[in-house]
């Protein structure tokens, strides 16, 4: 809320429209100029037909015609997005509250944790998207190496068929059309489960304290106590976080982009890859926006319908 | 559970948690498995960066050989790699885009937290949309307005476009810190003749330090980091000599697996990842602390 001086000293304090002006000016044209005023032609660009360099047709929804019911790539590449929305959550918000949980409750060494499983989230997704790829590397990468040197000692104590799969592993193309998103699975867990574990964790420390000492002395176990005191207390912090999630899915391009080696194939296209495709590589510009604005859309109504979905009675503390 | 009863007295209930040694050591060693786990890489990548191309992918849990670190590595990079010239574009738009995006936001979220006028309110949410807005949206109308410009193929442009598409969370994560000042620090100021000019630079900003280092980590990760705009912007013909990090990284990457070139490729990963190391370990409390901070109030 905007402070209201006394009475006698407003009239000093209002300031003039042009220090007004001074202050606020500069940040409203650079965002406007940059980012709304390109957002506004996004919209009218997608009803158009343009390759960038002669004149644009208008089209009516063509555009979004031909992306929505004449082809399938628009849909194959949703699919991929939603498996980023939706798989990778499941594996990674439940390991993050675990972890959160075990460190809120006054483990010993809880700082060193909370410093070391947070790190990788400061270094950024084409950095670690290209570190990983060397993980992945099918020949020699570490992740294969390892999964077969643990096969071959599995094999060496007499579990035959277990140490056999793994060894299966020396040369195996995580990266490959049809492996790409499983292998997203690991580094996304290491690389996004710090950050919610912050979040969460941030939420656990306000709950107060005599909260689960009540629970206690009830004897509620700290299975159930973590059920029906930490998650409902944390529950705003849970949703923001998959709303985090479900935005960031939407948005998907590095990870896809460099992991195929800027090229990828039509099964493994997200939205995000498949516009700079359109653009850079078949010169269909207003086919670009269209696809924009429907992501666009998606990325509202997805926030939108996820905080509804998630959305409950406020537990007051 | 009837023995657990019968002993819940305030006493035991607090001193209950040493009480079961057995599932707290479980849980310590599953974190420190995964703790494990989660430094590897970074190890790895440091160890590999200072390996023969050849050993590379032949030995991959080798430990580089003590007697013969390849340092070359790092001097390819640097130099036939083209890294003195994406590190530098890398350091001076960064830090261009962290003192401009900290000068333009902090004075508008001055004025809309401080100054009364009418208008305030509708122009704080207009900035605010900007949080919901992809990037993707803005970025292809964007691409065709900068080469109107002539800022396609530019650091200039590159930087604009940071600073622009920074403003909404800086503005958002400034007002509120304004907001929480106390007022009469600034009526006092401007009462006392002080210029408003003077009351925000010499009064009001250094007060709000905290909220501008939350402000300004946040901008040097996301620039530092950044690829999409960057690939946008910097990929036409001639472009090489202004492309940031990412970027080249990148570029590198994908052709030395055409080139069996490792080396370049490790010693430009440990390049990127260390600056930002450094300032996480330096600052780590204000990244976590304003992390939450963002989150929690958005």
């Amino acid at each position: 809320m905007l402070s209201r001086p006394p009475v006698e000293t407003a009239a000093a304090l209002r300031p003039r429209w042009k220090t007004i002006i001074a202050f606020v000016g500069p940040a409203a044209f650079f965002y406007t100029v940059f980012v709304i005023v390109p957002c506004a032609k996004s919209f009218t660009w997608s009803t158009t037909r343009w390759d960038g360099l002669t004149g644009k047709a208008f089209v009516g929804l063509l555009n979004f015609r031909r992306l929505l019911f004449e082809s399938d790539a628009f849909w194959i590449a949703l699919r991929n997005n939603l498996f980023i929305m939706i798989v990778i959550p499941l594996f990674v918000l439940p390991l993050s509250l675990f972890f959160a949980a075990c460190i809120s409750r006054g483990l010993r060494g809880s700082r060193f944790f909370r410093i070391v499983f947070f790190f990788p989230n400061v270094l950024g997704t084409a950095a670690v998207s290209l570190l990983w790829m060397h993980m992945y590397n099918p020949q020699g990468g570490p992740i294969n190496a390892a999964l077969a040197g643990i096969g071959r000692g599995l094999s060496w104590m007499g579990i035959g068929p277990a140490g056999a799969w793994l060894q299966g592993f020396a040369g195996f193309a995580w990266l490959s059309q049809d492996n790409l998103y499983w292998a997203l699975i690991p580094m996304s867990i290491w690389g996004a489960c710090g950050f919610n574990m912050i979040l969460f964790l941030a939420a656990m420390e306000s709950i107060p304290q005599s909260l689960y000492e009540a629970a206690e002395m009830d004897g509620a176990r700290p299975w159930r106590q973590f059920w029906s005191i930490t998650v409902p207390l944390i529950w705003d912090v849970l949703s923001i976080s998959v709303v985090f999630m479900v935005i960031g899915g939407m948005k998907t391009f590095e990870v896809i982009w460099l992991l195929t080696n800027q090229a990828p194939t039509t099964g493994n296209h997200v939205i995000g890859t498949r516009m700079v495709q359109t653009m850079f590589s078949e010169f269909r510009v207003g086919e670009a926006t269209a696809i924009a604005v429907l992501l666009f859309l998606m990325v509202f109504f997805g926030t939108v319908v996820t905080l509804r979905i998630m959305r409950r009675e406020k537990v007051e503390f | 559970m009837n023995a657990d009863h019968q002993s819940s007295n305030p006493r035991v209930a607090a001193s209950s948690r040493p009480r079961v040694p057995l599932t707290m050591s479980l849980i310590l060693a599953v974190l420190l498995c995964y703790a494990a786990i989660v430094v590897y890489p970074m190890i790895w990548l440091l160890g590999t960066s200072l390996k023969a191309d050849k050993e590379i992918f032949e030995r991959p849990f080798s430990m580089p050989a003590l007697g013969d670190l390849q340092w070359r590595n790092f001097g390819n990079a640097w130099t036939r790699g083209h890294f003195s010239e994406y590190f530098l574009n890398s350091v001076l738009v960064t830090g261009a885009t962290i003192c401009l995006t900290l000068l333009l936001a902090s004075m508008a979220a001055y004025a809309l937290s401080r100054f009364s006028f009418r208008g305030a309110k509708p122009l704080f949410f207009y900035f605010l949309a900007g949080l919901m807005i992809p990037l993707q949206l803005a970025i292809v109308p964007l691409f065709f307005q900068m080469k109107g410009l002539h800022l396609l193929n530019s650091l200039l442009g590159l930087l604009i476009a940071y600073v622009a598409f920074g403003l909404p969370f800086a503005i958002f994560v400034l007002t509120g810190f304004f907001r929480s000042l106390p007022s009469a620090l600034y009526e006092s100021a401007v009462l006392d003749g002080a210029g408003d000019f003077r009351a925000f630079w010499s009064v009001m900003l250094p007060l709000a330090r905290p909220g501008l280092i939350t402000v300004g980590i946040f901008s040097f990760l996301g620039t530092w980091n950044e690829f999409f705009i960057a690939f946008m912007f910097l990929s036409g013909e001639g472009s090489q000599s202004v492309r940031t990090l990412p970027l080249g990284l990148a570029d590198v990457t994908i052709a030395s697996q055409y080139r069996s070139d490792w080396g370049m490729a490790f010693a430009g990963l440990v390049l990127i990842m260390l600056p930002t190391l450094i300032v996480y370990i330096i600052l780590q409390r204000h990244i976590t602390k304003g992390i939450t901070l963002g989150a929690l109030k958005g």
